[in-house]
């Protein structure tokens, strides 16, 4: 058995490892391994500690966050916390951008990074008593929450019946005998959805360049786009039913008038803010707002002030690693990817995804990724918002926090 | 090309309502009974054996009894239950549960004249 140290920085590379192939390979989701881990403990506990383990799952739910743009926006395959970045990454794509596309995102991640390090002090010190005011009025703030989502939509109409049919998919599959229900119907809504038009279009990837980056950003305003992508990344990391996606619109929309690398930055923090806040949410006010949280909380259930120390460790390096991981990769799709079949490459991801759910889920699961599909074809063949099938998860937490 | 993407959304709407109202179907049929506690030993007479049963209150109490079961004591307003969990507890730290508020889903037993709840899924309420 490996001495302490040693068990620690094998988490954190072999979760660069299965981060970067979680991020990659589309409808394989950082919960999937997280929940093996958690599944696999009583065996893994005989060579390695807890602590270790916990450190693989935060390492590999990082580099998540900055490696899975690369799907979203050379295969035109987002998962629920990457869908925005799909149309200004592909737009990119289509000009011979998309390695400057992926660059933005990793950028993006990387001040998320820091901005981790700004507010785990104010997230430890500050967040409970927050927390414990807030929790009172949780339906009301996720009821205006999913209100404005409706509202700032062109076709309200439109808007409230995929809400609120994402959210009858949400509320029935609660209720299924399901020990795994999130996969089948996150996957059918963003994953299998997205594959399917990208199998309707005739559309040829054109050679991809990499173009010199260069951020043109004034001070003033990567500070404005900087402080209310933490403000919103915070909240949906501690909150329920909220996630990137609700974040990432919040942003957008104060900030206003983006350019497609604004954009792609703003997001690309957002995915590792929420991730990485969710590990220090569990410390402070003990909820499980992603898989991630959820698994680390059952292997160590005493977290101590100790352990959160480390796994912050585990999330700098991770994330400074998965930076220069995503560089690399990014380079490779920039010069390969119109060598690609994409239709093919579609196509197998599809039987690919839908086997995986069939394995983890069964045919009750696989049932409720066909709907899910669906839903999420009508969805993007009606021009409606992605972000908006989040109601899957925000109107059953609306009738779960439902005082009266 | 039009007119193909609005049949195409039309039928996809209709799949997914259709889809929808077969999931709330399946729900149902499976869903398990709803009960408080203070109601479950007027109730369980009505209850089928080895009909599933949703109950919730919070823990107040965790025991390992074995390698591979936990007994809890769940409360609700004055009323107490104990339930019997086949959860892994080689993980001497595994008290997870311990006041938190939570939904058992489980059988109704009785043991040594004692009714008591065999869980098989706890998920804790936020």
């Amino acid at each position: 058995m490996l001495n302490f140290v040693s068990q620690i920085i094998a988490g954190l590379l072999l979760g660069i490892l299965a981060g970067t192939f979680t991020g990659l390979v589309p409808g394989i989701h950082v919960n999937t391994l997280a929940f093996f881990i958690v599944s696999s403990f009583t065996y893994l506990s005989k060579y390695f500690q807890p602590l270790p383990l916990a450190s693989f799952i935060v390492s590999m739910s990082i580099t998540h966050t900055f490696i899975d743009f690369i799907p979203s926006i050379f295969l035109g395959l987002p998962d629920e916390d990457t869908t925005l970045s799909i149309l200004p990454g592909h737009s990119l794509l289509l000009e011979g951008k998309g390695y400057n596309a992926v660059l933005y995102t990793l950028y993006g991640s990387l001040i998320g990074l820091f901005v981790i390090l700004i507010l785990s002090p104010i997230f430890v010190f500050f967040l409970p008593k927050f927390y414990f005011f807030i929790k009172k009025f949780m339906f009301f703030v996720l009821f205006f929450v999913s209100i404005y989502l409706l509202i700032r939509e062109e076709n309200k109409v439109l808007a409230f019946i995929v809400f609120t049919l994402s959210g009858l998919v949400g509320i029935s599959s609660f209720s299924l005998p399901l020990k795994e229900y999130l996969m089948p119907m996150l996957t059918g809504l963003f994953g299998s959805s997205s594959l399917i038009i990208s199998l309707m279009k005739k559309q040829k990837i054109p050679k991809q360049k990499i173009h010199k980056f260069k951020i043109s950003l004034n001070k003033k305003r990567l500070f404005k786009i900087i402080s209310v992508t933490s403000l919103a990344s915070s909240l949906c990391s501690f909150l329920p039913a909220l996630g990137s996606g609700q974040a990432a619109v919040i942003s957008s929309d104060i900030t206003k008038e983006q350019n497609k690398p604004e954009f792609l930055m703003l997001i690309g923090s957002i995915n590792t803010i929420v991730m990485g806040l969710s590990i220090i949410s569990l410390y402070s006010i003990n909820v499980q707002r992603t898989g991630s949280a959820a698994a680390i909380s059952q292997i160590l259930p005493e977290f101590s002030i100790s352990h959160l120390f480390i796994l912050i460790l585990i999330i700098t390096f991770s994330g400074l690693i998965s930076f220069f991981v995503g560089l690399n990769l990014s380079k490779f799709f920039s010069c390969n990817i119109e060598k690609i079949n994409y239709k093919k490459l579609s196509f197998c991801v599809l039987i690919f995804i839908s086997l995986v759910v069939l394995f983890f889920a069964g045919s009750l699961g696989f049932l409720l990724f066909l709907v899910s599909t669906f839903l999420g074809l009508f969805t993007i063949l009606s021009g409606a918002r992605r972000t908006l099938m989040m109601g899957c998860l925000m109107l059953p937490a609306l009738l779960w926090y439902f005082p009266f | 090309m039009k007119k193909n993407i609005e049949k195409l959304k039309k039928n996809f709407l209709i799949l997914s309502l259709v889809g929808i109202f077969i999931l709330f179907i399946i729900s149902k049929s499976t869903k398990p009974k709803q009960i408080s506690i203070c109601d479950i030993e007027n109730l369980k007479k009505n209850i089928r054996e080895k009909e599933n049963i949703e109950i919730q209150g919070a823990i107040t109490r965790e025991k390992i009894l074995s390698e591979n079961f936990k007994l809890f004591i769940l409360k609700n307003q004055s009323c107490e239950i104990e339930v019997i969990c086949n959860c892994d507890t080689s993980n001497k730290n595994n008290l997870t549960f311990l006041n938190k508020e939570v939904l058992i889903i489980g059988k109704i037993q009785i043991y040594k004249n004692k009714t008591q709840i065999q869980a098989e899924k706890i998920i804790e309420k936020y």
